[in-house]
């Protein structure tokens, strides 16, 4: 084998190593496109909950639920409702006067 | 002549139009009817004379209804829920639908503006119970098949729970009747979340993330659980 037809072989080799790193680089760099999308992208939908769970937080903190029949909760401007607490004689009474009336016949709608 | 006809014409098409569109808008369905009426009790329908209450007369969605000193009203509605106002009240019908056999697509929605109310819920509060929401100055008022009444002063409100229950009782804001609800604000949050989510799960199935992808499902799973429980409307 002729010098020259060596050097040939020998660059051919060096040639295809360099086509092969550039090719893992660039596999590489993609990868690590990909990666960084995928996480930007999770970090998106992730802040994305985050704002979903404070305003549920919010509005949890800002509800009251009355269960026990004759309790009541007030509320004035700009405050959270209070907590549940038995009616007053004084309210009961006021109430008792504006409760619907079941036994009404029913009205003629014809 | 021909001209004239022809503008004739489509004047004419006009005020059709516009008569047609009047009528549709005003919704001539009752959505209610009151079952007892007390000393001065208004009914006002938009851009219409105010009308006396009295027994039998039938509601409409937008009307305001009013009571005077002495006097008091109950009204069934359709879904055989009764609301009852006591003297110097005011209440609007924002939008009161109810279809026996799609009990799943109505809604009721009354805005206590001031005075005393009790109510007796009906068919909407025990088949679905998100669809039923009382505004008040201050408050958003769920409740879930039950009686309870509402004394609504200036500066203050007391919500009280009868029978039954719960009720939920949220702040609505500064006393500013024109706030976004709750629910609004978070179907609104959650909708705008559905977007996301669906753009993230394309992205991480296109670069084949199966890890993170499966993080976005139980996220957007989370979401379509608040959405049923906020009763949020399906897009």
């Amino acid at each position: 084998m002729s010098l020259s037809t060596r050097n040939f072989i020998a660059g051919g080799f060096v040639l295809a190593a360099l086509i092969a790193l550039a090719v893992a680089a660039l596999a590489e760099s993609d990868t690590r496109e990909h990666d960084r999308e995928n996480r930007s992208t999770l970090a998106r939908a992730e802040a994305m909950a985050d704002e979903i769970e404070a305003l549920h937080a919010e509005i949890q903190a800002s509800t009251v639920q009355l269960t026990v029949p004759g309790t009541a909760t007030i509320l004035t401007p700009g405050s959270l409702p209070s907590e549940p607490r038995e009616l007053t004689d004084e309210e009961r009474a006021a109430m008792e006067t504006v409760r619907p009336d079941t036994s009404l016949p029913w009205p003629t709608t014809e | 002549m021909k001209v004239f006809s022809r503008k004739y014409l489509l004047a004419l098409a006009v005020a059709v139009w516009a008569m047609l569109s009047l009528a549709l808008a005003q919704d001539p369905s009752p959505v209610g009817w009151v079952q007892a009426a007390e000393g001065e009790v208004l009914i006002t329908s938009p851009g219409q004379t105010p009308r006396a209450a009295e027994r039998n007369m039938p509601v409409y969605n937008r009307d305001e209804i009013a009571t005077s000193q002495d006097a008091s009203v109950q009204i069934v509605f359709m879904d055989d829920c009764l609301v009852s106002l006591g003297e110097n009240s005011r209440m609007q019908l924002s939008h009161i639908s109810f279809d026996q056999t799609a009990p799943q697509q109505a809604l009721f929605d009354v805005d206590f503006l001031q005075g005393a109310f009790g109510v007796v819920s009906g068919r909407i509060a025990e088949e679905n119970p998100e669809a039923f929401q009382v505004d008040s100055p201050l408050a958003f008022i769920g409740i879930r098949g039950t009686e309870f009444v509402s004394l609504v002063e200036a500066g203050q409100e007391t919500h009280a729970l009868f029978t039954g229950g719960p009720v939920l009782v949220t702040t609505a804001g500064q006393g500013d009747s024109s706030a976004v609800s709750n629910r609004e604000r978070m179907c609104a949050k959650l909708a705008q979340a559905r977007v996301v989510y669906a753009d993230a799960h394309a992205i991480l199935q296109r670069n084949g993330d199966f890890r993170r992808k499966s993080i976005v499902a139980a996220l957007n799973q989370e979401a379509e659980d608040l959405m049923a429980a906020y009763g949020c409307p399906t897009p």
